[in-house]
């Protein structure tokens, strides 16, 4: 499906998070959600909270900026920032992140890189589980929840959690790196 | 129900703006009824300002704040009617009251009732006391009036009973009545007594003119002209009823609109855009159709637009100006001064977020000068001044920028005070004292850590004073300036840009990337390569230091500032380094290329990336592109450019001993004259055509930077024959003292040295200071002063041109021949 085609399916960006209520610690989630490939894993975003998806062409990166920070982009005269969740996620950092997930919470607009971009899904709320103790900690801070999906994991990721850690989570990722 | 709730908060928002300009004016028309007690328009401002907030109060239950307003309204209303007069005692806790409807106003907004806890009852207590404190008024009409409350006596009962009669149903009026019901009190206050004196204080806005037919009418049956009144005026009906609109200020509410701040912000942001956009699309404009006609119409729309937009949020400088009478009065109260206060070019407008960060730096100065600057009166008529200190601010647009400038008449700064002190607590060594000029020791005020207050006062004299202001003002892209004669005053003259949305910018590269400095901090840029490059930059340990005209500045790699891996120095053939300044501190930046000059609006960075301090934004440059803004200040906070200056401090003192260098721009004026004028003074050099200079009387000047530059001939001001100049193309040195700038033309510009010079006052002769021997032959040293006056041009006395002190300005001069007209 077309990158724009995402975009346009998702019916949040005049509502903003008006009816969106937070998933923290509650009962899983219905609903739909933009999915998107990075680093061979399948990550689900809430649609209300994906303002739209871009093909960014150029980039300016920030010197001295926490290591998850790839760069700025120009949003029709806003400044965003641009991250790659890869050593968050603790995925390989290979291959190219082509498409840019804008995303909008508290405020503020973030774009999340990522490999590819997937269809919209409305997952049953049946096939909600919530994160294996498995997973790394890290990687749990920033999911919420999987649904089990045909053949794939879908992972869901909380951009408010990865907003929140942005920055002050970057001194543990270096010692990762 | 949650609708209710909102249009409750609505009425409070709306009642808590609106009651805290009335505080400000109230503090502002309390300060100066102090001095003209008898101001009955005053009066009247304040009365009907505590009355509207009683009056509200009362209707939205905050009793706590309705009783203070109450005390204080019966305090006034007798002082209105001249039962009692306004002394000290009674203005101290009317300021007071304000402070407190102030301090429960900021609880009613942080907490939504007006019930903070603290006990007034003292407050109230006084309050009632000073207003039976008969006694102590010297009005003996009040003794007289007060027996007399029953018989239709003078003045007082009759408006004290009409004043009261509405008041008590505007305690339960709705607010949009409580104006219109407060109006007839106040009408008949005025009527009575402000007919002889005409509208001292003019309404704000035109937006009062429909108020005065409203309440005009409904003033002529509640108030019954009492008879002392025609005594006083001759015609009062039709002249009081005019009085009317000038002391109503029923706001200018018709007339405007309140808007959000973010909203404005918002706005602003998108016109940015818009322009950007504009201005991609006019490259195009060729290939359309119409031959870019609807483009050309469209831009003239952006343009106007853009203009409009920026205006909405421009505000007055008189809102800076407004608090301060009344913090003057306080401190000149507490240090037992007495001080007149003017101020001037209220009107001036700029830009709202400059003016938010002008407030504090301002506040300062003024608070400075009040415990520094201005003498106690004894020490004052002892040096034989007036006892009353004169404190002057102003404000006005000069070349594209807001000048506040701040002027005492105090004791102004005493540089060997100021020398020792800087000594003492190590900022300067004794040797390089000794070396500056007049001007840089005052500077030394500026210096972090620097306080002279002989006793620390709870004030200022904290040694967190001038730096911190220099640091805020630069920090916008301004500038301080400080100038002082002592014992005569002191002038701080402070340049700030009209608005910070958008910002001449350097753009420069440092590992392909392109990075944005504020013009405002970039003082010169630099070249080296060869001989000059190993001459002039020289390594101490591990600091590069850079010798520009005598002095050493540290050097800092931008590339290496950003974290990245630098190769050694010594490997590179050339360096483009941008001298910049921060906290008045020169130092030079290696960057890998400088690109060139660009306006960019400034855009603020995610709030994670807030903590680093090198970056003090980001923009979006005309290709659509990001670049970080750096921040001159964070850089220069850097470990290699501190130890850079230490590195520097120590070499600078060894290397000029014996003498210092003087920077030295050499003229050719006439036949053989050679002149020289410090290159400090000297803003740039340029060279024009005869033609291009216009003639106005007998004075000359050139189009220059869409200003008149006034240009002089060095012949002339030496009177010596000059070279005719026919068909060539003329030399012109462009010299400023920060303000104005004046043209010389010499014959040719013959060099720029640095010399330790011996300037000899035996030379002096018109227009010349004195003369030296520089690179061998004896050179006249330019008095710049009578230069300027030659083209009309008055400079700034107290600027230095006396070269390290050789030369005294203030010393007898030649005197100017009254030629030139």
């Amino acid at each position: 499906m077309p990158v724009e085609d995402v975009a346009r399916e998702s019916p949040s960006r005049q509502t903003g998070g008006a009816s969106y209520e937070s998933t923290e610690g509650g009962a899983p989630p219905g609903g739909q959600y933009c999915t998107f490939r990075l680093g061979g894993l399948t990550i689900g975003i809430d649609v209300h909270k994906v303002q739209e998806v871009i093909r960014h062409d150029r980039m300016t990166p920030v010197p001295l900026a926490p290591p998850e920070l790839v760069g700025l982009i120009n949003l029709r005269g806003e400044i965003v920032p641009a991250l790659d969740l890869r050593s968050q996620l603790g995925l390989p950092s290979e291959g190219d992140l082509a498409a840019s997930v804008l995303v909008r919470t508290k405020g503020e607009t973030v774009s999340l890189l990522v490999a590819e971009v997937g269809d919209v899904v409305e997952p049953s709320p049946l096939d909600y589980e919530p994160v294996p103790p498995t997973v790394p900690a890290r990687v749990r801070e920033l999911v919420t929840g999987t649904f089990k999906l045909e053949g794939m994991l879908l992972l869901v990721l909380d951009p408010d959690r990865v907003l929140a850690h942005f920055g002050s989570a970057s001194p543990q990722a270096r010692q990762h790196a | 129900m949650n609708d209710k709730d909102d249009a409750l908060d609505e009425i409070v928002r709306e009642f808590l703006v609106e009651s805290a300009e009335n505080l400000d004016q109230l503090d502002r028309d309390l300060v100066s009824l102090e001095r003209d007690p008898t101001s009955r328009d005053l009066l009247a401002g304040i009365f009907r300002a505590v009355h509207t907030i009683k009056g509200t109060t009362g209707f939205l239950g905050f009793a706590r704040l309705e009783q203070v307003a109450h005390r204080a309204e019966n305090l006034l209303s007798k002082l209105r009617d001249g039962a009692l007069e306004l002394d000290t005692a009674r203005t101290n806790i009317l300021l007071e009251v304000s402070d407190t409807v102030r301090a429960i106003l900021a609880h009613i907004e942080a907490t939504g009732n007006d019930d903070d806890g603290r006990d007034r009852s003292d407050l109230l207590a006084r309050l009632a006391e000073l207003q039976e404190a008969r006694a102590q008024g010297p009005g003996e009409v009040a003794i007289q009036t007060a027996p007399s409350q029953k018989t239709p006596g003078p003045a007082s009962p009759v408006a004290e009973e009409i004043a009261r009669e509405p008041q008590n149903e505007d305690a339960i009026a709705p607010e949009g009545e409580t104006k219109q019901a407060a109006a007839p009190s106040v009408v008949t206050a005025t009527a009575k007594t402000t007919a002889p004196k005409r509208p001292a204080r003019n309404a704000r806005g035109a937006g009062t003119a429909p108020a005065t037919q409203a309440t005009a009418p409904k003033a002529e049956p509640t108030a019954p002209v009492p008879a002392a009144a025609r005594e006083e005026t001759p015609s009062p009906t039709p002249r009081s009823s005019q009085d009317v609109p000038a002391t109503v200020s029923l706001s200018a509410a018709e007339h405007t609109v309140r808007v959000d701040v973010d909203l404005l912000d918002g706005l602003m942001r998108q016109m940015g855009e818009l322009v950007l956009a504009r201005n991609q699309l006019v490259s195009h404009g060729n290939d359309l159709d119409d031959g870019g006609r609807a483009l050309q119409r469209l831009s003239l729309i952006v343009s106007e637009l853009q203009e409009g937009v920026t205006k909405t949020r421009m505000q007055p400088v008189e809102q800076l100006w407004a608090k301060l009478p009344r913090v003057v009065r306080d401190l000149a109260k507490q240090f037992s001064k007495e001080v007149d206060l003017s101020l001037e070019g209220g009107d001036t407008e700029l830009d709202r977020s400059v003016l938010e960060a002008v407030k504090d730096p301002l506040t300062h100065l003024v608070r400075n000068a009040l415990d520094h600057g201005i003498e106690g009166p004894a020490e004052r008529e002892a040096a034989g001044k007036r006892r009353v200190g004169n404190l002057r601010l102003s404000a006005s647009h000069q070349n594209g920028k807001v000048v506040l400038e701040m002027a005492d008449d105090g004791a102004g700064i005493d540089p060997e005070r100021v020398g020792a002190k800087a000594v003492e607590k190590g900022l300067v060594t004794p040797e390089r004292l000794a070396q500056m000029t007049t001007r840089e020791i005052t500077d030394l005020v500026f210096q972090p850590g620097f306080s002279t207050a002989k006793q620390i006062s709870n004030i200022s004299g904290r040694g967190v004073g001038m730096d911190v202001v220099r640091t805020n003002i630069e920090r916008i892209g301004g500038s301080v300036d400080l100038a002082s004669t002592p014992r005569a005053g002191t002038t701080v003259r402070i340049k700030i840009p009209l608005t910070l949305a958008i910002i001449p910018a350097l753009l420069v590269t440092a590992r392909g990337s392109m990075y944005a400095l504020a013009q405002a901090a970039v003082q010169e840029l630099v070249h080296l390569e060869g001989a000059a490059l190993r001459e002039q930059v020289e390594r101490v340990d591990t600091a590069l230091l850079y010798r520009l005209r005598g002095h050493l500045l540290p050097l800092l790699r931008l590339d290496e500032a950003l974290g990245y891996e630098t190769t050694p120095f010594e490997s590179q053939k050339a360096l483009d380094i941008v001298i910049a300044q921060a906290d008045g501190e020169p130092f030079g930046l290696v960057v890998d290329r400088v690109e060139g000059t660009q306006e960019i609006v400034v855009k603020p960075l995610a709030h994670q990336l807030k903590n680093l301090p090198v970056y003090a934004g980001a923009t979006v440059l005309g290709d659509g592109s990001v670049a970080l803004i750096l921040d001159v200040a964070g850089l220069a906070d850097s470990g290699s450019v501190r130890e850079g200056r230490a590195a520097a401090q120590g070499g600078e003192v060894r290397s000029s001993e014996g003498g210092r260098a003087e920077a030295l721009l050499l003229l050719r004026v006439g036949g053989e004259r050679r002149v020289a004028v410090p290159l400090g003074l000297v803003e740039r050099l340029e060279e024009v055509g005869a033609q291009q200079l216009e003639h106005a009387g007998n004075r000359r000047a050139l189009q220059y930077r869409g200003e008149l530059l006034p240009i002089v001939w060095l012949a002339e001001v030496l009177a010596i024959p000059a070279e005719t100049l026919e068909g060539r193309r003329l030399p012109v040195v462009v010299c400023s003292d920060g303000e104005r700038s004046v043209g010389l033309v010499a014959e040719q510009i013959l060099d720029v040295v640095e010399e330790v010079v011996n300037v000899d006052a035996i030379g002096a002769a018109q227009g010349v200071l004195g003369t030296a021997v520089v690179q061998g032959r004896a050179t006249d040293f330019l008095d710049l002063l009578t230069a300027a006056e030659y083209a009309g041009v008055v400079f700034r006395p107290s600027l230095d041109l006396s070269l390290s002190g050789v030369l005294s300005t203030n010393g007898p001069r030649p005197e100017v021949a009254a030629n030139a007209s």
